[in-house]
């Protein structure tokens, strides 16, 4: 009787995802037997981290954003605890993106008329879980403490990259989708990040499904997909 | 703090002009149609309340209708055929919107005049009088007390006006200007009750209203009562003061009871059609401004958001809701229509207050106090642009949910 409770209860139970047969309509006519995402059906399990690699173009964001939503031309079915998502109104949508599901996009997707402290506080102010004062210390975790009241227009695409990863982390979710999250930085940055993203991870106790060009062993994932 | 990084994200719409420009459009808009619906009742309060205000009652000159049936002495369903009666003028008493009325008071008493002894001119004349309060124009030596041998006269106009245009080209004679006439003496003698009293009579004035020779109405009631014969049976006019000579249903009592009028332009019914006109002008026009600046606001709005749709879409994205969105956008256009709105609202009592002191400086008696429909007409203003600009910008916040999405089914 889960669909009775209200979205405030139901979001201190994990989430449960699961893939059934999902082709997107730009791939219906590609080979995809080799896949093991597409028209499989998957389940994710609370607290799963899973990595999806592919190379490029063959769907890594096209599946990111279909698990964050944002695409719905797809055959097939996208469950959140067994209710179909065409099913959901801008409100259910909302309030997943807003306490469930967070993303750092492979076009980062920032307010490049914003500051980065702005832009880091657009999205905290949302729910309202982290400071000023943590937001600055996530920010100096990953080496642009100093780049606060910079214009994000002025910044480079790796400390872009920075500021989406912080500002990803800066909500309670209980999945982080990571669209080539690293494609852009340097080794130190890296492993700095990895390390944020992990705590971050640990504190929601959150799953994480990371799409990449090739495999890495930057977490502990329990099993790869291949797109 | 979220709601000013908000904003700061649709900058675009903080630049945007055209808020001020609708702004300005709605408040005008608003001030046109608060200042007409209260003058409108302005004005009808004022007629309502005019007892008491001569200069604001129309005034009419009710004569009977002249036809064969009076000829014949038959009568008509309330009057007598023969002048009016005492009932007669009860009837007209009685009727809604008739404030006063008198009877046209004729001499009874016998007189001779001759304008000159030396030339030898006589002129066989009439005289008439009414109260000083129901002529068109008291002109300046328009008095009399005991004891004065000089009588003021008024004639009417008409009557100058045919002696210049008809009798003087008739019978080839100058033509006479009112100052000339004004100076030329007519010795009046009074005869009664083999008594005589020699008096000077000037003409002081002309009347458009009263077609006749009209002497001040205390002369007139000292004469009668000195040298006077008694009463005239019948009252040939009557002089009525009516809150509106152009109201229908008086000008149908006139016609149901064979009564005519002296045509005077009705000054209430004036006041009223200029009332009425106001009323629809200002309220036409308020309209068309208010619908302008609605469709201003509703378009800069959008044009706004259009700019601003990555940054709405993109924060749709993140987890802002579109509610929250539109308000946040409506509480910005709120700053504008409420600015404006206050700002009407202070010049309309400004300009209110100046015309209820410039009523008052002219006698008619205004009220200060704002009238409700009024306030009604602007709440519904103000009420209707807020809500047709909230439904705008909620459609365009979800328009860009679901733009935001990267493909739709």
């Amino acid at each position: 009787m889960l669909w009775v409770l209200p979205y405030s209860i139901i979001s201190i139970i994990n989430l449960k995802i699961s893939f059934q047969n999902i082709i997107p309509l730009p791939l219906l006519e590609r080979d995809l037997s080799h896949s093991e995402v597409w028209n499989k059906s998957i389940n994710i399990e609370p607290g799963d981290k899973i990595q999806v690699s592919a190379p490029s173009g063959t769907g890594k964001s096209t599946f990111s954003h279909i698990l964050y939503g944002l695409r719905k031309d797809f055959k097939g079915a996208l469950l959140f605890d067994a209710d179909n998502s065409r099913s959901f109104s801008w409100k259910r949508w909302t309030a997943l993106r807003k306490n469930k599901i967070s993303i750092v996009f492979q076009d980062l997707r920032l307010f490049t008329n914003l500051n980065v402290l702005e832009n880091l506080e657009i999205k905290a102010a949302l729910t309202g879980n982290y400071s000023t004062d943590e937001i600055i210390e996530m920010a100096s975790a990953l080496h642009i403490a100093d780049k606060l009241i910079q214009k994000v227009a002025s910044l480079s695409i790796g400390e872009r990259q920075r500021v989406a990863l912080i500002r990803a982390l800066l909500q309670p979710f209980h999945y982080l989708i990571l669209d080539e999250p690293f494609s852009h930085l340097d080794r130190d940055n890296r492993e700095a990040a990895v390390g944020l993203i992990k705590e971050s991870c640990k504190k929601n106790n959150a799953g994480l499904i990371a799409c990449q060009l090739h495999t890495d062993k930057c977490f502990d994932y329990d099993y790869n997909l291949k797109l | 703090m979220s709601k000013q990084l908000l904003q700061k994200v649709y900058h675009p719409v903080k630049r945007n002009g055209t808020m001020l420009a609708a702004s300005a459009g709605f408040g005008i808009g608003l001030l046109f149609v608060l200042f007409a619906v209260q003058f409108y009742f302005d004005i009808q309060n004022t007629l309502r309340k005019a007892g008491g205000k001569k200069g604001l009652y129309d005034v009419e000159i009710v004569y009977k209708k002249v036809e064969v049936a009076n000829s014949l002495n038959l009568f008509s369903k309330n009057f007598s055929a023969a002048g009016f009666t005492q009932n007669d003028i009860e009837t007209i008493r009685d009727f809604k919107g008739v404030h006063a009325i008198v009877p046209f008071r004729l001499n009874t008493f016998n007189f001779s005049t001759d304008l000159n002894e030396k030339l030898n001119i006589y002129a066989d004349l009439f005289f008439e009088s009414v109260p000083d309060n129901f002529l068109d124009t008291i002109p300046d030596g328009w008095f009399w007390n005991i004891g004065d041998t000089v009588v003021p006269v008024m004639m009417s106009r008409d009557f100058l006006d045919l002696y210049n245009f008809n009798v003087t080209i008739l019978y080839d004679l100058p033509q006479v200007s009112p100052e000339i006439l004004r100076e030329i003496p007519l010795h009046l003698t009074l005869l009664g009750y083999g008594d005589t009293l020699p008096l000077e009579a000037r003409i002081v004035g002309f009347s458009q209203r009263v077609p006749s020779i009209i002497i001040p109405d205390n002369f007139m009631r000292w004469a009668n009562r000195n040298y006077g014969r008694g009463p005239h049976k019948n009252i040939s006019k009557i002089a009525v003061q009516l809150i509106d000579a152009s109201d229908p249903a008086w000008l149908h009592f006139l016609e149901e009871n064979k009564l005519e009028t002296r045509n005077e332009t009705p000054k209430n019914g004036i006041l009223k059609q200029m009332a009425t006109l106001v009323l629809s002008l200002g309220s036409v026009m308020g309209i068309v401004f208010t619908a302008l600046s609605i469709l201003i606001f509703v378009l800069s709005l959008r044009l706004s958001i259009v700019q601003s749709k990555k940054e709405l879409s993109l924060l749709i994205i993140i987890g802002y809701a579109p509610p929250i969105l539109t308000k946040n956008l409506f509480r910005f256009l709120l700053r504008y229509a409420l600015g404006s709105a206050i700002i009407a609202c202070i010049l309309f009592i400004l300009l209110h207050l100046t015309l209820v002191w410039w009523m008052n400086k002219l006698g008619m008696s205004a009220a200060s106090s704002v009238h409700y429909l009024s306030i009604v007409a602007g709440i519904f203003l103000l009420a209707l642009a807020l809500i047709v600009n909230y439904f705008s910008i909620r459609k365009s916040v979800f328009n860009c949910y679901y733009s935001g999405s990267d493909n739709i089914n």
